[in-house]
């Protein structure tokens, strides 16, 4: 099957990043990006949001949140017991595993698009709902409850950090306008998307492949863990979306974001909250391999699984 | 010309993401002001480019009397150079308006 266009940015970044070449995007420039990504992604979902909210919506949604709690409370013993790891990078790493990748979620939105398959337009919702309960739950293994962490302080941190506020902001301006108000902006957040993504994936290659470097310090574990653990959560996205009755694309968009790992959001929350734990081995595993590893191999993975117990 | 005043600039470079905790830590502490510039660069923790949100790093520069800077630069290694990239340093510098600093 052919691949997504928007990968092989993401591959030349790659292979430019390995190769050292002198190619970055200015700082402003990934800014808008990933302002415009955000926003579209929220834009998007929000408007389908207003048309289809509902009790099941609602079910689905404490579901999905129930998902983000136990990810990393399975990832937590894996790490420390398997890899050895210390409580602070255990932790860490599973906050990272827990939480979700907007990017991956990106490619899988739009691997299927090519495809025409179908997904329940308003999954946007779960990309928010899904980046802040692992945060918590990787900051209680790590320091427990008694911690003296100033909460206030991490509250901002994750609730007004920049993908939860442009995703649920652009929801809520989604949900408040609707699909036929935000027609003249539709150049911008709904045309200009796949630009936008080619051209944020290709520096996405470029950032992943400075973190392929540290990896080898790292030892074998990690490199195991970042492809296998996927695996098994995006089993554990497959069989909920299934239980959830969502469409075969629903179900490969959750398994998608129950596979991806962040590495945007989580990385900067985990800094100040855990700020012993190693931020190179995280960030080595979530961006320089889980992330490509999903958008080249994992998606269409879970897409056949999907359709497989989909029945179709 | 006026006649020069003798102050301390304060130079940290830290990672971009603990900026408005060090800006408080300022305030705080006492300085009236500073500057704060996004940088990249290498160092012990590796090469922090800065393109992106999780790889900046920021260079904020205080110019105050000299026991303030080293109360500060005192502080900083306390609360943070033991989990975060930072470094400080402070220089002597002339000033033409002593009461601003």
């Amino acid at each position: 099957m052919a691949i997504d266009p928007v990968v092989y940015f993401f591959g030349f970044g790659l292979i430019a990043g390995l190769l050292r070449a002198d190619l970055r995007l200015p700082g402003p420039v990934y800014d808008a990006l990933s302002f415009l990504l955000l926003l579209s992604i929220g834009l998007k979902g929000g408007v389908e949001l207003a048309r289809h909210g509902s009790s099941e919506l609602l079910l689905q949604s404490v579901a999905v949140v129930g998902m983000g709690v136990l990810l990393p409370l399975l990832a937590f013993p894996v790490l420390r017991g398997l890899g050895r790891l210390d409580r602070s990078d255990a932790a860490s790493i599973a906050a990272h595993y827990g939480s979700v990748s907007v990017g991956t979620f990106a490619v899988a939105v739009s691997w299927l698009a090519s495809r025409g398959i179908a997904h329940e337009p308003y999954l946007a919702l779960f990309v928010v709902l899904l980046e802040v309960p692992a945060i918590i739950v990787g900051i209680l293994l790590a320091r427990g409850w008694q911690s003296d962490l100033d909460w206030r302080d991490m509250g901002r941190e994750l609730f007004l950090g920049r993908s939860v506020l442009l995703l649920g902001g652009g929801l809520m301006i989604g949900a408040l306008a609707g699909g036929e108000a935000l027609a003249p902006l539709e150049p911008v957040f709904v045309d200009a998307f796949k630009g936008v993504l080619a051209l944020f994936l290709l520096e996405m290659g470029l950032i992943a492949a400075a973190r392929l470097g540290p990896l080898r310090q790292h030892g074998l574990f990690i490199v195991v863990f970042a492809v296998l653990w996927p695996l098994f959560s995006a089993g554990v996205g497959i069989l909920l979306g299934h239980l959830l009755g969502l469409s075969p694309g629903g179900v490969t968009i959750l398994a998608t974001l129950a596979a991806s790992a962040s590495y945007i959001a989580v990385p900067a929350a985990m800094r100040i909250a855990l700020p012993n734990a190693n931020p190179s081995l995280s960030l080595a595993a979530s961006l320089g391999l889980t992330f490509p590893f999903n958008i080249l191999f994992g998606i269409p993975l879970y897409a056949e699984f999907a359709q497989r117990l989909g029945g179709s | 010309m006026s006649p020069l005043h003798t102050r301390c600039l304060l130079t940290i470079v830290c990672e971009a993401l603990l900026e408005p905790r060090v800006e408080a830590d300022l305030t705080r502490l006492g300085a009236q002001g500073w500057t704060a510039t996004p940088v990249r660069g290498r160092g012990d923790h590796g090469s922090r480019e800065g393109h992106w949100e999780n790889d900046g790093n920021v260079r904020l520069e205080v110019v105050c009397s000299h026991e303030l800077a080293e109360r500060i630069a005192t502080h900083l290694h306390e609360r943070y150079y033991s989990n975060y990239a930072m470094v400080c340093w402070l220089a002597e510098v002339k000033v033409l308006r002593p009461e601003k600093f």
